[in-house]
């Protein structure tokens, strides 16, 4: 079809179809635009020369002039988003960006080690549907020692190196009885738990502890996990398979533990674990001193005596509590080699966590 | 307390397993551990015995020694810096030439113009000991150039950790008698039989504090020859770290690591009259062996004769009546005393023996008679003793282990496998209990050298580790979680980490204060201190944070670490009158270095780190609190004057935070820092609840609100005179903009403020905000003499 005037549509669409087709790059294809749909273009003249038609013209000359600019548009966005879809030179080299930049990162501080491994082994344990606890850290003689089966005179009181508080109104004896202690391990939360709980009992509790104490394995402030599990009918072997899954999961899941017998007051019997050296996997190495071992916690199956001291009528309820060193785990974890790393606020050495 | 247990001299007792690691893998296993093996004599080839016969610093050190050396028929010049080096002792020389076991090779060498020609080692370089201890000191008689293998022939040792509960295994027979049990060997028990003559005059025993000293023996031996012992007492003595003195010292050494049953001689002739047990009597003191005079108090057992003490009882005899070269009648005192009492003099007097750290974990009455028919018989055989009288003792608290009664089925019930009764009855028994099963359970007794056994559980630990626990099997306790028991949520500290490391916040923990350090923030002031701190830098426990996390800043300043913002989510100690323990709160702190450049940074820095700091804390209090945090600016000790909040949890004061005091930064020399801290415990006290409020249906309306105040005007007011004058529509105000300068008056400063209106029931009309910011307007004008900007 003909307009009156000259301008062949059919002819032109195809014309600028095939040109719109070839346009290389966005840039050029706006230009064409331009040429073709914009007010000085052919179409547009065509288009408004369509009212002065006659009536009987009016109408198919303008649908069908629609029409091609409905095509020719429908052309461009097409190409339009093809070229921006696609290849080499669709967007114009001057809007670039060197993107191998180094990143910009959200601002971030980094956790204390002993809390990452604080923190997981919650973790581990709420798994198995222990409760968390905390105590005081500023404790009494009766719950650090007395109730934990280590009366006053007991020889193992010096293996804990004890910080007193000053008091000017008490007088203390030579071990410090009747004192206020810094708590040297978590322990003494065994007979608060169990004065406030009654069995079945499931919890651990992680916290902070204090020794008189400064070298590279022992530093003045440490932290603790202790758990206590309280129940009918609990054995040695519930202790041992509870520990064998916390290590694997702690260290690895191709770990294995070992039970070395050893001597708490406040458990009987008391048993040391090893887990299998993780560097190594047994065969010897400056980590686990070559024996393929790595101490790592120490338990055993609840004192009658301190069942007694915390309500709980040993004849009926066995139970079992361990207790390991946070930081010296976090050590062995991440390979730090001086204890005293973990108390220094060096942020080169938080940063690396 | 590790112990030293020589195979040759165990050997004795036993028929020793090949090699010695599988022996002390065993007992490693069973609850006693071998720290290590010590191969004595291993690589020592060429070390030979030499005297110390004179000895001086090396001009111009302060350390050095040059020391002349008889050796043999020769003599050697050696330079050491070793701290004890006595002119007359015997010590180790490896000449030049010598292959230390270290690796370690001896040459003639020159120290500050002196020439040594080899070295004098320490148990260290030949393999002995882990720890430095100085030289290698082999006594003072003897003769030099041998073979140091002469005197320390090879051997292996064992380094044993024993545990506090085992005293007994603290000598070889102990350790011999588990062996025994554990690798099921035959075991020879010495039987000694002094020969005994009732002519023998033996010295009465008395005594006065039973509950102190349970039994007390003694016997008399006459014509003792005091001299050297033979050389295979001295080796055996050697080898366990104990340097041989004289025979019936040696005797008395010998038969305590043998029987782990410490014993005591007196010179007869120097007693006067009976023997004593008593309490010291106030202001008595005793000369003792090593030279020095200790007070005694009244709550210390002493041996006495009639004139006084002649031994602190279980810590260390006096001099008077010591075995010296002259002896020729002796009193062997074989004796039981208690263990706290033991302990507690120990204490009080700073000594501990070899003695008094076996007495101080209570041993068993019953190693008396063994032990000092033992050391009697020794001292004949060593000391050409004559015969011993007959015992004296007294035995008034005489200790019989009862019988323990095991229900059926206990020993499996409690390890969780099947152990029947009479397999853990045959295990006992290996252990030297006297066990049986009556009516289907287990009843032992605990052999006549153990008290540590009492309870029924103590028989499990007997039985388990006589089986070994790594043939358990692992199992997880049956019971569950129960419905009517619910598991508490976790705490929120570790949410609150994760939101002050979200916030940019490094994690930093911190303990102790210095005992001078100042006040600092809001919380109660008093303070604990430690009556035993290791250092006065640490000997207070705080009641605060701050202190400890601007000496954490300062730390880092001091190595140059940019940007520290630190944070710490700890415990402070409030002491209360009359309470025996303190209140420990949680408390979340932060400090932040602000960039340095100059000590002063512009006011407008300061604020805007501050203003971060706070926003934290709101952040915080958001996240976790139904509390609403609010700010009132304070004087804060420990911050700058004019440049501090105290922060408040529903209107009380629960923390603080502001500028660091430029005094405290300059003693720290940290230029300028922002610090605050909140009660974490109280923020935690009311948790947030997250309840659903509908979305807004309506569109809201911003509208800015440009407006000069007086200077001195804070910002909360204004804020809080918008807030109220707004009402129900004005849903938030924002001021985002603070300006002095061209077109503000002196003494004003302008502010902006972004306000939003909306309403839950209707499109707002032009009108309504109008009218509510004329109200806004109008309040400000008229309480805080506001102009709108460009007005005024």
């Amino acid at each position: 079809m003909t307009g009156e005037a000259g301008l062949d549509l059919e002819k032109h669409q195809q014309e600028v179809l095939e040109q719109v087709a070839q346009a290389p790059d966005t840039g050029a294809l706006e230009q064409l635009r331009i040429q073709v749909l914009g007010r000085k273009s052919a179409l547009n003249r065509e288009l408004s020369r369509v009212g002065q038609l006659p009536p009987e013209q009016r109408r198919e000359v303008g649908r069908v002039a629609n029409a091609v600019k409905g095509a020719i548009e429908a052309a461009i966005a097409e190409r339009q988003a093809e070229l921006r879809a696609g290849g080499a030179g669709s967007l114009d080299i001057a809007e670039a960006i060197d993107l191998t930049f180094p990143a910009t990162r959200p601002r971030r501080g980094h956790p204390h080690p002993v809390s990452l491994v604080m923190r997981e082994m919650e973790e581990i344990f709420r798994g198995l549907g222990y409760d968390i606890a905390r105590g005081p850290e500023i404790e009494t003689d009766y719950y650090a020692f007395e109730a934990l089966n280590i009366p006053v005179g007991h020889p193992a009181r010096d293996g804990f190196d004890t910080f007193f508080i000053a008091t000017d109104d008490i007088e203390a004896g030579p071990e410090g009885e009747g004192k206020v202690v810094l708590r040297p391990h978590t322990s003494p939360m065994q007979v608060r738990y169990m004065e406030s709980h009654p069995p079945p009992i499931r919890v651990v509790i992680p916290g902070k502890t204090y020794r008189r104490d400064n070298d590279a394995t022992h530093v003045p402030v440490f932290h603790q996990l202790e758990g206590l599990l309280v129940d009918e009918g609990v054995t040695v072997a519930d202790l041992r398979g509870t520990l064998e899954y916390f290590a694997r999961a702690m260290f690895g899941d191709d770990r294995r533990i070992r039970l070395r017998p050893d001597y708490f007051p406040f458990t009987e019997p008391s048993l040391e674990v090893h887990v299998s050296c993780f560097q190594c996997d047994g065969a010897g190495c400056s980590l686990c001193r070559f024996s393929g071992w790595i101490e790592i916690l120490g338990s055993g199956m609840v004192h009658p005596n301190v069942l007694r001291f915390g309500g709980i009528d040993p004849d009926r309820y066995t139970g079992f509590a361990f207790g390991m060193g946070i930081d010296r785990i976090a050590m062995l974890k991440y390979g730090v080699e001086d204890l005293r790393s973990m108390l220094d606020p060096d942020l080169r050495f938080v940063r690396q966590f | 307390m590790p112990i030293r247990i020589s195979l040759d001299w165990l050997q004795q007792y036993i028929e020793l397993p090949e090699p010695a690691e599988q022996l002390a893998e065993a007992l490693t296993l069973s609850g006693t551990e071998v720290e290590r093996i010590i191969d004595q004599g291993v690589g020592w080839d060429g070390v030979v015995v030499a005297r110390i016969v004179e000895a001086s610093l090396v001009p111009g050190s302060d350390h050095l020694q040059v020391a002349q050396l008889e050796v043999g028929a020769g003599r050697a010049q050696v330079v050491s810096g070793a701290p004890n080096i006595r002119v007359g002792d015997l010590v180790a020389l490896a000449p030049p030439g010598t292959k230390l076991p270290n690796g370690m090779e001896i040459g003639e060498r020159k120290f500050m113009g002196e020439i040594s020609q080899g070295m004098m080692c320490s148990p260290i370089e030949l393999g002995l000991s882990s720890e430095a201890d100085g030289l290698l000191i082999l006594g003072t008689d003897g003769p030099t150039g041998v073979p140091l293998t002469e005197l320390l022939p090879q051997d292996r040792v064992l380094v044993v950790e024993v545990t506090t509960n085992r005293p007994d295994l603290l000598c070889h027979l102990g350790i011999a008698r588990e062996v025994s049990a554990l690798l099921r060997r035959p075991l020879s028990v010495p039987e000694p039989k002094p020969g005994e003559d009732a002519a023998v005059d033996n010295v009465p025993i008395q005594i006065d504090e039973p509950d102190l000293c349970a039994r007390y023996s003694a016997r008399s031996l006459d014509s003792v020859m005091v001299g050297q012992s033979p050389p295979w007492v001295q080796r055996r003595l050697r080898a366990v770290g104990h340097r041989p003195i004289s025979n019936v010292v040696d005797a008395a050494n010998y038969v305590m690591l043998e029987t782990g049953q410490p014993l005591h001689a007196f010179d007869r002739d120097q007693l006067r009259g009976g023997i004593v047990v008593r309490r010291a009597g106030a202001g008595e003191s005793i000369e003792c062996l090593d030279g020095k005079t200790r007070e005694l108090t009244p709550e210390m057992l002493v041996i006495a004769d009639q004139e006084g003490a002649v031994a602190i009882a279980g810590v260390i005899g006096g001099a008077g009546r010591a075995v010296s070269a002259a002896t020729r009648r002796i009193v062997i005192e074989a004796a039981n005393f208690n263990g706290v009492n033991v302990r507690a003099t120990t204490r009080r007097l700073g000594l501990r023996t070899d003695a008094s750290t076996r007495f101080e974990k209570q041993l068993h009455p019953e190693l008396v008679p063994l032990a000092s028919a033992r050391m009697a018989q020794l001292v004949q055989e060593i000391a050409s003793g004559g015969p011993v009288s007959p015992v004296a003792e007294e035995y008034p608290r005489p200790v019989d282990n009862p019988p323990i009664h095991c229900r059926p089925g206990f020993f499996s019930d409690y390890l969780g496998t099947e152990v029947g009764e009479d397999e853990a009855a045959e295990d006992l028994v290996r252990l030297d209990f006297d066990a049986a099963v009556v009516d289907g359970g287990v009843v032992a007794t605990a052999p006549g050298f153990r008290l540590d056994v009492r309870e029924p559980v103590d028989l499990v630990e007997e039985v388990g580790r006589l089986r070994g626990y790594n043939s358990l099997p692992s199992t997880l306790p049956g019971r569950g979680l129960e419905v009517g028991r619910i598991l508490p949520p976790p705490d929120v500290e570790w949410s609150a980490r994760d939101v002050a490391m979200g916030a940019g916040y490094d994690e930093v923990i911190t303990a102790f204060e210095p005992a001078d350090s100042p006040r600092m923030g809001v919380f109660p002031q008093a303070r604990m201190r430690l009556a035993n701190p290791m250092s006065a830098e640490e000997s207070v426990m705080r009641a605060s944070l701050l202190g400890g996390l601007t000496r954490a800043l300062a730390r880092n300043v001091a190595l140059d670490v940019d940007g520290a913002r630190i944070f710490e989510l700890g415990r402070v100690f409030w002491p209360e009158p009359g309470r025996e323990l303190p209140v420990e709160a949680r408390v979340m702190g932060v400090a932040v270095h602000l960039p340095s450049g100059s000590r002063q940074p512009a006011a407008a820095a300061v604020r805007s780190a501050v203003l971060e700091v706070k926003g934290f804390f709101e952040l915080l209090a958001e996240s976790f609190s139904a509390a609403v945090l609010t700010v009132e600016q304070a004087v804060v000790d420990g911050l700058h004057p004019g440049r501090g909040v105290s922060l408040m949890l529903d209107g009380v004061v629960a923390g603080c935070c502001g500028q660091l005091h430029p005094d405290h930064a300059a003693r720290l020399d940290i230029g300028a820092a922002v610090v605050g801290e909140l009660n974490f415990d109280a923020l935690v006290a009311h948790p947030r609840r997250r309840r659903f409020q509908p979305v807004p249906r309506y569109p809201a309306v911003n509208r800015d609100l440009a407006i000069t105040v007086p200077d001195l005007a804070l910002a909360r007011d204004v804020i809080s005179v918008i807030t109220r004058a707004g009402g129900a529509i004005l849903r938030s105000v924002d001021l985002y903009d603070e300006y002095r300068g061209a077109q503000v008056p002196d003494g004003r400063k302008g502010l902006t403020f972004r306000l939003v209106f909306q309403s839950d029931s209707g499109t707002l009309t032009g009108e309504a905000v109008a009218a509510a910011e004329a109200r806004i307007m109008k309040a400000l004008h008229s309480e805080l003499g506001a102009e709108a900007r460009g007005s005024a």
